[in-house]
């Protein structure tokens, strides 16, 4: 999206324009989606907090003093929200889990939204840099990798299928993060 | 990159995985704890791992469906908000018209406190229960037990309410703008004053005491001023006869004891005494033996249990036999 689109698009969105919020919307919904599920490791929770993050951006479009990126202000509610839901689970369950929130924490502090928005992966592209990166490893990396990303399937569960040890799938799907990580610099 | 080598390869694997133990957990933080260059490494390695797995993520966000959710939700919004800002100041005024201090008092010396719903303006009280109803014009309505008040303010010059059972008037003067307390049997118009009207459909009579101010009576069908009381009066209607009388009442405490938190008994027949007791505390009563019926009885009880009143019942008149089943709250009289 050229730059004065996307401006046009947060001015509408300003306005009220429900149109400019659907695309808004549909283009960072998933990443907003992303950036909860992988905190909270619940999917209905992580829509929840999405869902009330918008519903919140938009009940707040007005009080958006700046035509320039709006879609860091929507961040910040998504980063505030899963704080808090954190934070409160936290409160809920005795504090039983807090080497696990302190690791969150440490993660969410990275993403801060006082810190640069435009290093922020949740904010680009994903689809295109996903589109882009995969094809770039190596074959057998490949398949482990791949086979990594189907959910609840376990390093254990991907050596015994192809017939390789634990610490080798282990290492490879480390290299193949590896070489993502390295591809995903070309975009930041 | 060797000096983010000091890590085993598999805790990072198993950190991206969500797959880590507690002590696993323990021994990651300290490692992204001593430097920064750390924690930057280890998420951008989750990034490329979200990013692996985007098109699973994205399936799992669900966006249409939830799109959905939200843009009918927004528009039932908009919708609304004419409405609704409209709704909520009409909403206020009718709170605000009737706010509701409830409390009940009961003769064991327990306090219930009873609030009464708001949802129209309808409100009731159930055995052995009194609620005070303060409405709009500062005006308060204390009713006794199961008491029914209906609260109309269609009428725009009008202040009126609707009585069934028991109640003590404490009207606010305003000239120009009388208050109606409508009975079945007749109405009585206000213009700022203390009193109290009694009109239960079990019982023989409608009553209508004044204490403070005047009020008048007026027939329900001919709307003529039947008559205008004085304080201290007394308008009784027999409900059978349809004859009414005036009395000069000594004692006021039979009809604003309960109003005092007592229970009064003016001279009445066992059976409307037993219907008394009947709505404060919940028991039916039962009367097998039809020699005792006739009997009078006047007291002012302060605070008492039932139990005791009872006693006291069968200690004054002790052919007034009677057996309290608590489990089915019966009483019977024999």
């Amino acid at each position: 999206m050229k730059q004065s689109d996307e401006e046009n698009l947060y001015k509408s969105f300003r306005k009220g324009d429900i149109k400019a919020f659907e695309h808004l919307y549909k283009m960072y919904q998933p990443r907003m989606y992303a950036y909860c599920v992988n905190l909270v490791h619940n999917s209905d929770i992580a829509k929840d907090l999405v869902q009330e993050s918008f519903l919140a951006f938009w009940e707040n479009r007005e009080n958006i003093h700046t035509d320039f990126s709006v879609v860091s202000y929507l961040f910040k509610i998504v980063h505030s929200n899963c704080l808090k839901y954190l934070r409160r689970a936290s409160i809920m369950s005795n504090f039983s889990d807090l080497t696990d929130l302190k690791l969150k924490e440490i993660e969410m502090n990275h993403y801060s939204p006082e810190k640069n928005i435009f290093n922020n992966i949740y904010m680009k592209d994903l689809e295109k840099i996903y589109a882009n990166s995969l094809d770039k490893l190596p074959e057998k990396c490949r398949e482990i990798f791949v086979l990594s990303r189907q959910q609840y399937t376990t390093s254990i569960e991907i050596a015994t299928k192809l017939g390789l040890s634990l610490r080798t799938v282990e290492n490879q799907l480390y290299k193949a993060t590896k070489i993502l990580r390295e591809e995903l610099k070309q975009y930041t | 990159m060797t000096q983010f080598t000091n890590i085993n390869n598999n805790l990072i694997i198993r950190y991206l995985r969500n797959d880590l133990s507690e002590a696993e957990k323990l021994q990651v933080i300290s490692w992204l704890e001593a430097d920064q260059q750390n924690v930057e490494f280890l998420l951008g390695l989750k990034e490329a791992y979200l990013v692996s797995r985007w098109q699973t993520v994205k399936e799992s966000a669900d966006v249409d469906n939830e799109w959905e959710k939200i843009h009918s939700k927004i528009s039932l919004e908009q919708d609304s908000k004419q409405i609704s800002k409209r709704k909520f100041i009409f909403q206020f005024a009718r709170y605000a018209a009737i706010i509701l201090l409830a409390f009940g008092f009961g003769f064991l010396g327990n306090h219930y406190y009873d609030v009464i719903k708001s949802h129209d303006t309808t409100f009731s009280t159930g055995l052995g229960r009194s609620s005070v109803v303060i409405l709009n014009d500062g005006s308060k309505v204390t009713l006794n037990a199961k008491t029914t008040l209906k609260y109309s303010n269609n009428k725009s010059n009008a202040r009126e309410v609707t009585l069934n059972g028991e109640a003590v008037f404490d009207i606010k003067k305003d000239h120009g703008k009388p208050f109606y307390v409508n009975t079945s049997y007749y109405k009585i118009k206000v213009l700022g004053t203390l009193f109290n009207v009694s009109t239960y459909d079990n019982d023989d009579y409608v009553s209508t005491t004044l204490m403070r101010g005047i009020v008048q009576i007026v027939d329900n069908k001919s709307n003529k001023i039947l008559t205008e009381l004085k304080v201290g009066e007394r308008f009784y209607l027999d409900k059978k006869t349809g004859n009414y009388s005036i009395n000069m009442q000594k004692d006021l405490n039979d009809d604003f004891g309960w109003y005092n938190g007592n229970l009064c008994f003016n001279d009445i027949l066992l059976n409307d005494l037993t219907n008394k007791l009947e709505r404060e505390f919940g028991y039916a009563f039962e009367i097998k033996n039809h020699n005792v019926q006739t009997y009078r009885y006047k007291a002012n009880i302060e605070k008492e249990s039932l139990e005791n009143i009872m006693k006291y019942i069968s200690m004054v008149t002790p052919d007034v036999h009677y057996k309290i089943n608590e489990k089915a709250k019966k009483i019977l009289i024999y």
